[in-house]
């Protein structure tokens, strides 16, 4: 485990018994349609490659308390510019989180990408994540930050996992007396193998909506 | 010998008296007895000694007004008509529906009677000893009884002598019963405590020339009333101006996660080239954070709250007013318990 694991772990460690929470409905979710434009970046032994292309796919949450059970399912194609070489790209997550505060969640979860080609190459990272979010407008616009790092992982092709993090971020605007939000956001998810011999970077703009109960 | 036959007479008589000091009604009855045998200062003795008997010993209503009636008689015959005036007028106030009889008094007797009668401004009282009742029902009857007609005004006072209801002002005839159900001039219940029903008898030119008044002990039976609604509390009241948490929050919030946007992807992924639209997305949330200040800044009102503060407040008082209406209600229909004492006359010439 890297330090910086370790470190996010102690902090979640230290923010666990916090019971500070604001208070909250006991149960309650978000469900959102999720719309990526997403670009992969591609560097395998020297040679970099761009593949573009859109997602789409659903997001949701369910929240017991100040536990939650947050998913993520996307998919679609990506394709180099000349479109010779396009995969279908699908990605998945699964995270279990705490919110010992109101605007700091952390979780953990693995973290599926596959990139279907000829075949199929499966990433999976199992993934520490600490989001927080803060309101610009009570009720109305809310900010958020979500940093992700991979704790561990694996790769279907045989090659060893060597590191995996992220960042996103975006915006969210709910329309006044109305479940209905809409949001903005932008990520990075940097994967690389133990001898870098393949770094994949997936950089994407995300536009969502959603009901918010 | 019939100098001495006469003083053993007057003796007898003296002895007599003396003895009937304590048996009125027999002096009553031997006065009358003298006045059948016109012996008309005996008759004035007896029955002046009859009436001036104390009350312990004293005579029935009925002998008193017989010898009142027989006294106005006796001094009539006797010329003395300022007495005979004086012994009607006190049968009247005593007795203000008492007719002379006229088969037993001459006519010049009887007129006189009626015109001191006439003259005589009295009324009196007949009110109910105890009486039960719910405020608001027209359930207390006093009856008043009049000598002759005339002007009276009836009111119930409080203690202080204030007047709380008036309940008749005018002409009196024979009789009159009065109204009161418990509630002042203003609709309201008495409360519990001593009041006075008095009678105001006017004369010609509308002053008063006598007032009787009944003593009512006033007793409020329990009532249940409503306790009144506690205030809100205050966790109910929304902050009616903005605190300096929320627009730190979005300044905060919105540039952490805008700085965040623009500068980690590329701590994250320090060698691939990023697009530059992220700084679109950063500025978006930076605006955002600097929006929120602006909407949020501290001490601005929040028309929401102070809306829904208002609400609250405006429940709670009209509770609080839907209670006291209802209590003053439950007040204005409580049970009434008003024992009457004795009527006395007051002395309309004490300062």
């Amino acid at each position: 485990m890297s330090r910086a694991a370790a470190a996010l772990l102690a902090c979640a460690a230290v923010l666990l018994p916090d019971g500070r929470a604001d208070a909250q409905p006991r149960f309650g979710g978000q469900l959102r349609g999720v719309l990526s434009l997403a670009g992969v970046e591609r560097t395998r032994a020297d040679l970099t490659a761009q593949l573009d292309g859109t997602l789409i796919g659903l997001d949701g949450t369910l929240r017991f308390g100040m536990f939650e059970l947050g998913g993520r399912y996307l998919e679609g194609g990506i394709a180099q510019g000349d479109g010779v070489a396009s995969q279908d790209l699908v990605d998945g997550e699964l995270q279990v989180r705490v919110r010992p505060v109101r605007f700091l969640a952390i979780g953990f979860g693995p973290h599926a990408r596959s990139y279907v080609e000829a075949g199929t190459e499966r990433w999976l990272v199992w993934e520490a994540s600490a989001a927080m979010s803060a309101w610009l407008v009570r009720d109305v616009l809310r900010s958020s930050i979500d940093l992700r790092l991979g704790l561990g992982g694996s790769v279907n092709s045989g090659a060893a996992f060597g590191a995996g993090r992220s960042v996103a971020g975006g915006l969210e605007l709910r329309f006044p007396r109305t479940p209905i939000f809409v949001g903005v956001a932008y990520s990075v998810d940097h994967r690389s193998l133990a001898d870098d011999s393949r770094i994949d970077t997936v950089e994407q703009f995300v536009v969502r909506a959603g009901v918010w109960p | 010998m019939g100098r001495t036959l006469a003083l053993a007479a007057a003796a007898l008589l003296a002895w007599s008296g003396t003895g009937s000091a304590q048996d009125p009604a027999t002096l009553v009855t031997r006065g009358i007895q003298a006045y059948d045998a016109l012996d008309l200062a005996a008759a004035a003795g007896l029955l002046r000694q009859a009436l001036a008997a104390p009350s312990e010993v004293g005579i029935t209503p009925e002998q008193r007004t017989t010898a009142l009636s027989y006294l106005g008689a006796t001094e009539f015959l006797r010329g003395s008509t300022d007495s005979a005036e004086a012994a009607f007028r006190r049968l009247v106030t005593e007795e203000p529906r008492y007719v002379l009889d006229e088969v037993v008094f001459p006519p010049e007797m009887t007129a006189l009677f009626a015109r001191v009668k006439r003259d005589t401004k009295v009324v009196q009282p007949a009110v109910p000893p105890v009486a039960r009742f719910q405020a608001g029902d027209p359930s207390y009857r006093p009856e008043l009884i009049a000598s002759s007609s005339h002007q009276i005004i009836a009111t119930v006072n409080g203690s202080d002598g204030m007047p709380v209801r008036l309940l008749f002002e005018g002409l009196i005839g024979d009789s009159l019963e009065l109204v009161w159900d418990g509630l002042t001039t203003w609709g309201s219940a008495v409360e519990s405590g001593r009041y006075y029903l008095r009678i105001e008898s006017l004369g010609q030119d509308r002053e008063p020339v006598r007032v009787v008044r009944v003593p009512l002990d006033v007793t409020v039976l329990s009532v249940d009333t409503l306790a009144h609604p506690a205030p809100p509390s205050d966790s109910l009241y929304l902050p009616e101006r903005m605190q300096g948490g929320p627009a730190l929050e979005a300044l905060v919030g919105g540039l952490v996660a805008s700085a965040g946007i623009a500068l980690l992807p590329s701590v994250v992924a320090s060698d691939a080239s990023l697009s530059g639209g992220r700084i679109a997305v950063a500025g978006t949330v930076a605006i955002g954070g600097v929006v929120g200040y602006l909407m949020q800044r501290p001490g601005k009102t929040i028309p929401s709250n102070v809306q829904h503060n208002d609400r609250i407040r405006q429940q709670w008082r009209a509770s609080v007013d839907q209670v006291a209406q209802e209590n003053a209600r439950r007040r204005d229909r409580a049970r009434m318990l008003v024992s009457a004492g004795p009527p006395a006359v007051v002395d309309l010439e004490a300062p």
